[in-house]
């Protein structure tokens, strides 16, 4: 009872700041829209108790950052046909620079910034879904905040690949090469060199996977065929198909030029992750389960995960002795449980004020389907 | 006693779970001056230029933008310079545009433009090499990029 009291009374700061997000300022009005509203702020909030009550974090972080994924395609979706009425960008879109800018294509416009001063994508600065202006700023507080926890919890793709990695028990493609680790810093290197030279955002003209289920060119020329060809088949084989059949986030792990610089942001970030290398009894536990295969036995000596750690909490929930914990930089030994909860605090808090609002236009617009007939 | 090491670093990450709801709830805001302060614009290659001419047709207008150099630093030698037509109630079902890049009065090629079948050819008056990029269809009209080459550069502009 006593244990129940307390993470209920711990979870009270995140329960208001969650409702005042997923709100975003104003109690919703009418039926449907109170109803998402509420299913979110609980789900969010519940998800969160249980991560506090039992001390596990990965099963339920996952289950919301799996669920807060599809309901983000289907607010995308659902918002690009309710504007333009295609999937597909129109021409006004592009020339009124309205297309919606995602992080990932923060990774291509900052070279071109310094030297230019203009952003290489054809979005909106200010105003309008999915600024840019807005969207730097939010990567920025990532940046000094939760570095590359960015991916374990708060990136609107990660839980696509999270979610297919979770269809089968057991891996049925068991060994991955260790060198596959520095694709995509290659990756990141090549749409960065390439977006300077054509100042064009070339990963999200070529080969960004998530087109599949976000918006693209209108198939209307030999280029465009490939372009579709492409993103679609990446989306299959990294998003579908890698993750079923080796249990990891390949897409994240192995592609992924966002998660390649965000790496970087580990060493800014106040949290990560610590293994005591007394306590681990080298049993590999972590290395085989860890999603972003950011664990080998050279990182179990060193006692930390590569800095491509996401911070999801599996390796903690699953080690046998108690040796991986999430930690504070700076932190001496002793303080694993307060280390975790302020960690979890800064994770969740973002999550909620980042993805709480597509849950909830998502979840409306499935429930709109049900109750009309129609998604918009 | 705790150590000031460890101090620090709840400090700080009490500071970080302090920034992220303040930053988010005056992210438009923040954004704002974002992009004040830095001067960012979005780049001309995707906003086709600044306007450079407006002219009312009947019917239509015409909106010639600035010649568009973009590249890393400095101009480029291949520029591009876009045309809209824009309707008022309707468009002619051809459209003939003379285009003159540089200033000097004397246009350079002139774009024609076959609003039914949404062709554009281009016809070369001064031996430019001018070539159609892309033909954008708009919910009230069409614009038309016209790639070109600058041949040399001069501190008055330049010459085609
Ligand atoms: S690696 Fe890329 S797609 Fe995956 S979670 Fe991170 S930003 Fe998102
Ligand atoms: S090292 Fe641990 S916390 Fe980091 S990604 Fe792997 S399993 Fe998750």
């Amino acid at each position: 009872m006593k244990k129940l009291l307390t993470s209920a009374l711990i979870i009270v700061p995140a329960f208001v700041l969650s409702l005042l997000f997923i709100s975003k300022g104003k109690m919703p009005q009418g039926g449907l829209s109170l109803i998402s509203f509420s299913a979110a702020v609980i789900f969010f909030n519940s998800m969160f108790f249980m991560m506090i009550y039992t001390k596990k974090t990965d099963r339920y972080r996952s289950a919301l950052f799996i669920t807060t994924a599809f309901f983000f395609v289907i607010s995308f979706i659902g918002h690009m046909i309710e504007e333009r009425g295609s999937m597909s960008f129109t021409d006004d879109a592009l020339l009124n620079c309205q297309i919606p800018f995602c992080h990932i294509v923060t990774t291509m416009v900052l070279i071109p910034f310094a030297f230019t001063k203009t952003i290489i994508f054809p979005g909106s600065l200010t105003q309008g879904y999915a600024a840019v202006g807005a969207m730097i700023i939010i990567w920025l507080l990532s940046v000094f905040t939760i570095g590359r926890a960015w991916c374990g919890w708060a990136c609107f793709f990660g839980g696509l690949d999270e979610g297919f990695s979770k269809i089968l028990n057991k891996p049925v493609i068991k060994h991955i090469s260790p060198s596959f680790k520095y694709l995509p810093v290659a990756v990141l290197l090549l749409v960065v060199i390439s977006s300077a030279y054509l100042l064009q955002p070339t990963y999200c003209s070529w080969i960004c996977p998530f087109k599949a289920v976000t918006e693209y060119e209108p198939i209307t020329s030999t280029a465009s065929i490939i372009k579709t060809i492409i993103f679609l088949s990446l989306f299959i084989i990294l998003v579908i198909i890698l993750p079923i059949l080796t249990k990891k986030r390949t897409q994240c792990a192995f592609f992924c030029p966002f998660g390649a610089m965000q790496s970087a942001s580990n060493y800014i970030s106040p949290f990560e992750i610590k293994i005591d290398v007394n306590k681990c009894c080298g049993c590999g536990l972590c290395i085989t389960n860890c999603p972003a295969a950011s664990i080998s036995k050279e990182n179990l000596k060193a006692g930390a995960p590569a800095l491509t750690c996401l911070r999801c909490g599996k390796c903690v929930d699953i080690c046998p002795k108690g040796a991986a914990a999430f930690h504070i930089k700076g932190v001496e030994a002793g303080y694993d449980e307060l280390c975790r909860v302020l960690s979890l605090y800064a994770y969740f808090i973002f999550m909620a004020a980042f993805l709480g609002g597509s849950f909830t236009d998502g979840l409306h617009k499935i429930l709109n389907f049900f109750a009309t007939g129609s998604f918009i | 006693m705790i150590k000031i090491k460890t101090l620090t670093g709840f400090l700080w990450a009490l500071l970080v779970i302090l920034a992220i709801p303040a930053v988010f709830m005056s992210n438009n805001k923040l954004a704002e001056k974002l992009v004040h302060a830095s001067g960012m614009k979005i780049s001309s290659v995707f906003t086709g230029g600044e306007i450079n001419e407006t002219i009312e047709n009947k019917g239509y207008k015409t909106i010639i933008n600035k010649p568009v150099f973009a590249c890393l630093a400095g101009e480029t030698k291949k520029g591009f310079i876009q045309v809209e037509w824009r309707a008022k109630d309707k468009l002619p079902s051809a459209i003939e545009e003379k285009i003159d890049i540089n200033g000097d009065k004397i246009p350079e090629f002139t774009i024609i433009f076959d609003t039914a079948s949404k062709k554009a050819t281009i016809i070369n008056d001064t031996g430019t090499a001018a070539y159609i990029i892309k033909i954008y269809t708009l919910k009230t009209g069409f614009a038309v990029r016209a790639g070109f080459k600058k041949l040399t550069l001069n501190s008055g502009g330049f010459e085609l």
